[in-house]
């Protein structure tokens, strides 16, 4: 075994050999990048693109290309390819399935509106038929109904 | 990860025959041991990422629900103060990043100053944090049924403050855990421990803080930069 | 051929020493140990525990259940039995049974490796599913809850009682599974034997590699699900609860999006057992080796798509619910090829019914009922009819118990002589068998009866003329029950020999496991293993053992 350990290690290792460059300009050069781009996203921030969704999504973009140059040089995945670039990359496919499918049924669903909440911490709570599901109890009633927990009550008394 | 970060052998000569030393059983080299360590080191930053995915997802759909409320409750943060974070993160990403060279090159004095730095500026991240927090105490801006601030304008900024404090929240805790697997690091490095031939634990530990920051990277805009 | 087997390595089968079992005796050195075959064990006694306590829980809800109206328990405590035993039954037993005990036991010897990637992380995987099955039962002492195991908002956010250590003991087994599934990713990239390629693997390992797959993507999101509804309790931070502007239906998206895949956790692992049990028992290779691996893998994949199957009825967009019913269908291609493919490698095989092969067919029988009825269920119309009723109880035992377990049964018997060293009386174990499939059916097939005609689940009273079935059904889980017990005693009675009698490879079986002693050594091979033939080349493999017999 140890004969064998010998030999193997006399061979060239991966990890070194990734690390074995000097890559010190690349995370200057990087670092910089990244003070740049946070500089656009603050102003980006304060330009109107039309809508809330559009600002949004430019922020995010922005942020995306910030975490990929942090992946790619802070990360090494860059240098080195393959399996571990094949499962990071597999998070955020199935980061993109969570959120897409979620938001296919939020945005496509029969509107249940619900109540607008007024009332920090005042949840309806579960509520027993024939009261709707969806709908703000009267005060009294929330807290008579959801009356196993004595938060709600708190909650209602600090305003 | 602490699997790895605990050296089986003693300590008499940390140079000599760092191979064997830390080369656990069930290896044949140390090679096919840091791939080992690497892979499992992405595999966990990957239940990392989804985790997180849960609170953005919760944080787009609220956000979506009651945009106004996210507008009106965003500006009770201190811009300013969310920058500095950003910068101090980034910054300790790339000292993080010039530690792991530092040891790969088996330049061990210079790595010891970079891991140091990463954890001071760890450390000034969660001041700021603790400043932030500690205003928004004061007001009554917190989360869920603790929410008590009298100004408020628009209902429902009580959610913001929901999704803010257990994103930071969530994200603080990660930052501290990071700083103590530093800790370690350093007082392991003095040791004598790491050195070009192994510096497996420097190397995952340095993937974990660039996830943390990048998770950063996105909350800092969804948060601080509503508009 | 068992006798030349016997013959081989004669000292191997019949010394004391030298085996995992034996080495390093003493409780402490089986609690700290990072031996992934006595971990293995750990994890299937301390699983076993639990399966007989979510079983006598099945039993209780069903006594109940012979009459109309209250017969053993008051309808709270009613309540809550059926939470614990989904609970106990999901969290505890179906998701960690196969990979935590077999998988644990046999995948590093699989590959040729002494052990799996981090073995100080699988001890740790096992304390946690400990602390987390502690705080699953601490949640009865702490209050009980009787949310059933789905833990809904606003119910599970709003009422008292143990729903909070419920909630943060499902996170602690979460993380359990996740370290299980980053151990077997890693450790099947990297500690291969030489010779052993991707399409060299036992169809096991190609199971455990899809299953790891789903745990590593899947798990971290019931964790955070949990955090956000301790949240929702602690403070009522209004992400799930619509009454304070949160999203009614965004719990169960989150719930599901794990909850969904984790189904595919539990069955994917019984799929691997049977398609290492069929060639072996067939003395046939594999028909169609890379379809049935590669179908693993479109099952781990496709199983994150179909989520929304569970909310057809919940207040889902119908756009969205016709898009999750269209890629449900899609999940039963692969499984389909699965079936195919291992009737495929018994057609024209030499088939010998041993017990692993008698569960094995059980197994086909009910995962065939299981599945079909599932394509019922994902269609959108059909399932408004038999959403929440006895339909969907029947459908998802089908699947769970008379696929995962009954899997996990064949895997057991055919592991068994390897891991203690002895073997079992044919006879009995063909009994228990029989008794568990003739059980097993008579429990659930009036449920699929019962639950067409429209009677709900969870009810606690029903309507009388549903009565009849009910006692059938209560009858078919007492014999269903015994069958279980006789199993347990056919198993463990050997374990009170003081002899191994169990040869090396009892069924002639062609992966590297078969190659070592029963049970094996410490660390497995005493020499790095070189892989010259496939995992279904038994031939190859009879070669080598006649050749290294004769040296």
């Amino acid at each position: 075994m140890s004969v064998e350990n010998e030999a193997m290690e006399s061979l060239p290792h991966r990890g070194e050999e990734v690390h074995t460059h000097n890559h010190t300009k690349w995370y200057v050069a990087n670092i910089l990048a990244l003070f740049v781009l946070t500089a656009i996203t603050v102003l980006a921030a304060g330009i109107n693109f039309g809508s809330n969704t559009v600002n949004l999504m430019i922020a995010m973009a922005i942020a995306t290309v910030k975490a990929s140059l942090v992946a790619l040089i802070f990360m090494h995945l860059l240098w080195e390819r393959g399996m571990n670039a094949i499962i990071f990359l597999s998070s955020l496919f199935f980061v993109a399935l969570f959120m897409c499918f979620t938001f296919f049924d939020v945005e496509t669903r029969a509107k249940i509106e619900p109540a607008t909440p007024s009332e920090p911490g005042v949840s309806a709570g579960y509520q027993p038929a024939p009261l709707p599901l969806y709908v703000v109890a009267p005060k009294g009633e929330s807290e008579s109904k959801a009356g196993q927990s004595a938060k709600p009550a708190e909650g209602a008394a600090a305003h | 990860m602490s699997d790895i970060a605990i050296p089986v052998g003693g300590q008499a000569h940390p140079r000599a025959s760092s191979h064997s030393k830390h080369l656990q059983h069930h290896f044949h080299n140390s090679a096919q041991q840091f791939e080992a360590s690497k892979i499992g080191m992405w595999l966990f930053l990957v239940t990392e990422i989804l985790l997180f995915s849960g609170l953005f997802l919760a944080y787009f759909i609220l956000q979506t629900r009651h945009p106004q409320a996210f507008i009106e409750a965003h500006h009770h943060l201190d811009r300013s103060l969310g920058v500095l974070n950003t910068v101090v993160l980034l910054v300790s990403s790339f000292t993080m990043v010039m530690a792991v060279q530092s040891s790969a090159l088996n330049r061990i004095k210079p790595a010891l100053v970079y891991l140091y730095a990463t954890f001071i500026l760890g450390g000034v991240f969660m001041c700021v944090k603790y400043i932030e927090y500690s205003h928004k105490f004061h007001d009554g801006l917190l989360l869920g049924n603790l929410f008590s601030y009298k100004g408020a304008s628009v209902p429902g900024e009580y959610l913001f403050f929901s999704m803010y404090f257990v994103m930071t929240g969530i994200h603080g805790i990660h930052i501290l855990v990071g700083m103590a697997v530093i800790a370690y690091l350093i007082w392991r490095t003095h040791q004598g421990m790491y050195s070009s031939a192994y510096y497996t634990p420097i190397d995952l530990t340095g993937l974990y803080w660039h996830l943390v920051d990048m998770i950063w990277i996105f909350l800092f805009p969804l948060l601080y930069l509503v508009s | 051929m068992a006798e030349v087997l016997t013959q081989r390595t004669p000292a191997a089968v019949h010394q004391p020493e030298g085996n995992f079992l034996t080495e390093n005796p003493g409780l402490l050195n089986w609690m700290f140990t990072v031996d992934h075959k006595r971990i293995g064990l750990m994890y299937f006694w301390t699983i076993m525990t639990m399966f007989f306590v979510g079983g006598v829980l099945a039993l209780a809800l069903r006594t109940e259940l012979l009459t109309p109206k209250t017969t053993i328990v008051s309808a709270e405590v009613y309540n809550q039995l059926f939470t614990l035993h989904g609970v106990i039954m999901t969290f505890l037993v179906l998701v960690p049974v196969i990979p935590a005990t077999l998988g644990n036991f046999v995948l590093p010897m699989m590959l040729g490796a002494k052990d799996v990637a981090f073995p100080r992380l699988n001890l740790l995987s096992y304390y946690l599913y400990v602390f987390g099955a502690l705080l699953a039962v601490g949640a009865i002492i702490g209050g009980g809850l009787d949310t059933g195991w789905t833990f809904y908002t606003p119910y599970s956010s709003t009422i008292s009682g143990g729903v909070s250590i419920m909630t943060m003991g499902a996170f602690v087994l979460g993380f359990s599974s996740i370290l299980t599934g980053v151990n077997f990713i890693a450790t099947i990239h990297k500690l291969r034997a030489p010779g052993l390629s991707w399409y060299n693997m036992p169809l096991f390992v190609w199971g455990m590699y899809a299953t790891a797959v789903i745990q590593v993507l899947a798990t971290p999101v019931i964790g955070i699900t949990m955090v956000l509804l301790l949240m929702e309790r602690l403070f009522q931070v209004g992400i799930f609860d619509a009454s304070l502007g949160g999203d009614p239906v965004l719990f169960q998206h989150f719930f599901w999006f794990y909850s969904h895949p984790v189904v595919y956790i539990m069955i994917l692992p019984g799929m691997a057992c049977i398609s290492e049990v069929i060639p072996t028992f067939s003395h046939k290779p594999i028909f169609g080796y890379k379809a049935v691996a590669w179908s693993s893998v479109g099952i781990a994949v496709v199983s994150f798509f179909v989520w929304g199957h569970h909310m057809f009825v919940s207040g889902q967009s119908e756009f969205a619910g016709a898009i999750f019913s269209f890629l449900t269908f899609v999940v039963a291609i692969p499984s389909g090829v699965k079936v195919w493919n291992w009737l495929a490698t018994m057609y024209r095989g030499s088939i010998s019914l041993g017990a692993p092969m008698l569960y094995a067919i059980a197994f086909l029988l009910l995962f065939g009922i299981g599945g079909l009825t599932g394509l019922f269920l994902a269609t959108v119309a059909v399932d408004v009819h038999l959403h929440d009723t006895y339909f969907i109880v029947a459908h998802f035992h089908y699947v769970m118990m008379g696929g995962t377990l009954i899997a996990f049964f064949a895997g057991l018997h055919y592991w068994w002589p390897k891991m203690y060293g002895r073997m079992y009386n044919e006879f009995w174990a063909a009994i228990g068998c029989l008794l568990v499939f003739l059980g097993f059916n008579g429990t659930f097939i009036p449920q699929f009866i019962v639950g067409s005609r429209g009677m709900p689940r969870r009810y606690y009273n029903y309507l009388d003329q549903f009565q009849f079935l009910h006692v059938a059904s209560t009858i078919g889980s007492y014999v269903l029950g015994i069958g279980l017990v006789i199993m347990a005693a056919t198993l463990i009675v050997p374990l009170f020999r003081k002899r191994y009698d169990a040869p090396n490879n009892p069924w002639g079986a062609a992966s590297l496991e078969w190659t070592v002693s029963s049970p094996p050594p410490t660390h497995n091979f005493h020499h790095v293993p070189v892989v010259t033939h496939g995992p279904y080349d038994f031939k190859a493999a009879r070669r080598l053992e006649q050749m290294e017999s004769h040296s």
